[in-house]
């Protein structure tokens, strides 16, 4: 015995859908998946993010980009909630100059950047005179430790490749217990829980608020 | 959005995320409509049988036929909701107590 058929319009589309020949499926599955560049992924996030704005901006919210040490303290407070960040901000160091005092156990050299740069002033200890290529050392404060590393540019800014983002927004340990976890960042140890709320009230209609 | 009202008016401190991901109209409508049709049956059998459709039935088959036709126009889209509370504290026993006073209010 047959359903009767949707009369609407996107029933229509399924019962198209339906009555398609086999072959035509067996073709779709055998078709390649195109593939997706970085380029396209950040194309599309771009319009996602002007759709979102434009749709804030009609509530009269106003939204802003996150700069990349914003983006790294909402990460790390998202896994360690409760704890003292650290600024992220990248900070140039002065020939000699060793990180501050309170600055976390140093891991000198770990993190190279090999990027040649042409400048007239020599700075910091890693430079190679023989080349003329000059760096700058530089130092990030991650959640767990400092990180130090070598630049070709003496710019405060955050770059791609010399210092991972997962090194960075790291805590020290987390271990599973019973119902929770503990992350310890530092010496600091937290304890955390987490919910997942898996149904609402039926009499609850969406937007009232239980009197 | 009144559980996030009700749980930031207790002043603890938490993460509530809350993750929204569009359903496609289209399987919903087909979801929706074999709902339908398991509801009319009922009452089409309550009416052959001579028993009471419940009030309730009735009124849910009038509201699932009216999504239908809303997703169908373009009118509306369900989105899945996922809502995850976080709470944390500096000690296990703190953590207890606030869990508890969390989810008993």
């Amino acid at each position: 015995m047959s359903r009767p058929l949707p009369v609407n319009s996107s029933g229509f589309a399924l019962m198209e859908h339906r009555t398609r020949p086999c072959g035509d499926f067996l073709s779709c599955l055998c078709q390649k998946v195109p593939e997706v560049t970085p380029e396209q992924v950040k194309h599309e996030l771009r319009i996602r993010v002007s759709i979102v704005k434009k749709a804030l901006q009609q509530l009269d919210v106003r939204a802003t980009l996150l700069n990349d040490t914003s983006i790294l303290q909402a990460y790390a407070s998202c896994l360690t909630p409760g704890t003292s960040l650290p600024s992220f901000e990248v900070e140039v160091l002065d020939e000699g100059e060793e990180p501050r005092a309170e600055r976390a156990t140093l891991h000198a050299g770990e993190c190279e950047a090999p990027v040649e740069y042409d400048g007239t002033a020599v700075r910091g200890p890693a430079s190679i005179p023989k080349a003329i290529r000059h760096t700058w050392k530089k130092c990030i404060t991650g959640l767990h430790r400092t990180f130090i590393y070598t630049s070709a540019n003496n710019q405060a800014h955050f770059e791609q490749g010399t210092v991972r983002v997962a090194d960075l927004i790291t805590p020290s340990a987390a271990t599973l217990l019973k119902d929770a976890v503990a992350v310890t960042v530092r010496d600091e140890k937290r304890y955390q829980r987490y919910y997942e709320v898996i149904g609402f009230a039926p009499e609850l209609t969406c937007g009232c608020k239980k009197s | 959005m009144w559980v996030q009202e009700e749980l930031t008016s207790l002043g603890l401190p938490m993460i509530i995320t809350t993750r929204y991901q569009p359903i496609a109209s289209a399987m919903m409508i087909k979801k929706l409509e074999v709902h339908l049709t398991k509801l009319e049956s009922q009452q089409l059998a309550d009416h052959k049988t001579l028993r009471i459709t419940k009030a309730d039935q009735k009124v849910e088959a009038e509201q699932v036929r009216a999504v239908i036709d809303a997703l169908a126009r373009k009118k509306l889209t369900i989105f899945a909701v996922q809502m995850v509370i976080g709470i944390h504290a500096s000690s296990l026993e703190r953590l207890e107590q606030r869990a508890n006073y969390c989810f008993r209010i």
